[in-house]
């Protein structure tokens, strides 16, 4: 218990640099942010017709409430859980820093950790705060009870280890290119339509639907999401956090795979 | 002419830089691949469930979808420097150097880069008109061919005109990029026909940030949603008036500029 309370201690202060980071320049970073979330604007205005022209109430099990708070929840989910950490990764790579964080006594990966829970931190006061007051406070759409906020916040626990794990992955890419942005728009734009935050996979064919369930990407947002609304009950409840809980895995030890060998070549490289 | 030659050079150069590095060049255009084909994936899979989308079907939706991306694209070929004058240019204090050549300082900002990543942008935008048009019931005749290309470069103007307008604070505030970011992203809203938003929505892209004029009212003139005069007529006036109100903002600025020193 010391030790961790000890690591704790020593890792936390990159959570708060990042904090400190976006808050040296608020009416920027909010600018930001407020583009970024825009279009969850024009996606809640383009289901609002969608329903009114749709001859049926309900498309793919979804009434207009639920696909509203669908938009709602997974834009916050998304965000909170991209930290950009495979951009910073990727950009230590390029310019060589990385070299000089390998060599301090402290391991890489939790450093960035710590960097992703700091951002973590202010994105859910600047974005899903905001968010949540015009779901619940202004469109008056409530979650589906008090146990689908519990498994919503343990589902988005482990979709925010997923994607980290995934985005460190990413994150050496930076080994084989430079044009960094463009993969990792690719990288965004993928993850975003595969996981569930541009339309809810149950839009999808059945097929693909099915492969998808193979991909961590469903594991991302989609998951979390539908726990929020209540839509996941019994043994699909299970199945879902059981296949988080595989990703979780499988993500990490991949990591140490890559990870070992990349330093590896690192050193090589270095000097 | 003069002119016509210095640009020439400054793409040539850009090219130059561009061949070192062939395979990032294909990643940025496939990263606009993969954006407009999310976007363009979405409403298909949305228009399985529904017959049509206020009145437009689906071909009439990836026409104007289509139509969004062309004068984007091409605003973002040619002018994408001005997010870097926004961003960093002026912050680090390279603005000066073309203060001190005498050739007009917007054109050199503007010429300094070719962004040709914008090219899987266009090439998206001509795929989807292109795929559109048989089933849009779009008739084509020379007049409206005309009028299309007249609305494609009006509504680049518009594009370039916002961009110059909010890069233009950074000669005031050194950091503007933020706050452009922020009305760009307006530009999505466009994608979209106007009638699905409400009337605050539908006045700031008409009236105060024009993006209405980029897609939706010159497009939906093809699809006989929105009569000859707003679109052609509409257009043409937001362009005209965006672009004064940009550049004259971007000359005063100009006047007021005070180096951060370099």
């Amino acid at each position: 218990m010391k030790r961790i309370f000890q690591r704790f201690r020593t890792y936390w202060p990159f959570a708060v640099s990042e904090i400190q980071m976006v808050m040296s320049y608020p009416a920027n970073y909010l600018m930001f942010v407020f583009g970024g979330i825009m279009t969850t604007f024009v996606t809640y205005y383009l289901w609002l017709a969608v329903f009114k022209s749709s001859p049926t109430a309900t498309l793919a099990g979804f009434t207009l409430q639920q696909m509203i708070a669908y938009v709602f929840v997974s834009t916050m989910t998304s965000s909170l859980i991209s930290v950009g950490t495979d951009q910073k990764i990727a950009r230590e790579v390029r310019d060589g820093s990385i070299a000089m964080n390998l060599i301090k006594p402290i391991r890489y990966r939790i450093m960035y950790l710590f960097k992703a829970i700091g951002n973590f931190l202010h994105q859910f006061v600047l974005i899903a705060l905001p968010l949540l007051f015009i779901l619940i406070a202004v469109l008056h759409l409530m979650p589906g009870g008090i146990t689908a906020v519990g498994l919503y916040v343990f589902s988005f626990s482990l979709s925010f280890v997923i994607q980290f794990l995934f985005d460190n992955l990413f994150g050496l890419v930076a080994f084989f290119t430079i044009n960094t942005w463009g993969l990792s728009v690719t990288k965004n734009v993928v993850v975003a339509f595969f996981s569930g935050a541009v339309i809810p996979l149950a839009f999808f064919p059945e097929w693909l639907q099915r492969t998808l369930l193979f991909f961590p990407f469903g594991s991302m947002v989609y998951t979390p999401t539908m726990f929020y609304l209540g839509k996941f009950a019994g043994l699909q409840a299970a199945a879902a956090i059981l296949t988080q809980g595989l990703w979780v895995v499988l993500l990490g030890i991949l990591n140490h795979w890559a990870w070992t060998k990349a330093v590896k070549r690192l050193t090589i490289l270095g000097g | 002419m003069r002119y016509f030659r210095l640009y020439v050079m400054f793409v040539t150069q850009y090219l130059k830089m561009l061949m070192e590095y062939k395979a990032d060049f294909l990643i940025g255009i496939l990263g606009f691949l993969f954006t407009q084909g999310s976007g363009i994936a979405f409403i298909w899979l949305v228009f399985q469930k529904i017959p049509h989308l206020n009145g437009w079907d689906f071909h009439q939706v990836v026409f104007i979808y289509g139509f969004a991306q062309l004068p984007r694209g091409l605003d973002h070929l040619l002018t994408d420097n001005l997010w870097l004058l926004s961003g960093q240019i002026i912050v680090r204090g390279e603005f000066d150097r073309y203060l001190l050549r005498p050739v007009n300082p917007l054109f050199q900002v503007v010429a300094e880069r070719f962004q040709f990543d914008a090219l899987g942008e266009l090439l998206v935008g001509i795929l989807l008109v292109g795929m559109a048009l048989p089933y849009a019931h779009i008739s084509i005749t020379p007049f409206k061919a005309l009028i299309f290309v007249v609305v494609i470069l009006a509504g680049t103007v518009i594009y370039t005109s916002v961009k110059l307008f909010f890069a233009s604070m950074a000669l005031w505030i050194q950091f503007s990029q933020a706050i452009l970011f922020m009305n760009y992203q307006l530009s999505n809203f466009a994608k979209y026909p106007l009638s699905i938003y409400n009337k605050v929505v539908r006045g700031i892209l008409t009236f105060v940030i024009p993006f209405g004029f980029t897609a939706y009212y010159p497009a939906g003139y093809f699809v006989d949603k929105v009569d000859l005069a707003h679109a052609l007529w509409g257009t043409m006036a937001a362009a005209a008036l965006s672009f004064a109100v940009a550049y004259m903002t971007w000359l005063k600025g100009l006047k007021s500029y005070q180096s951060v020193g370099n």
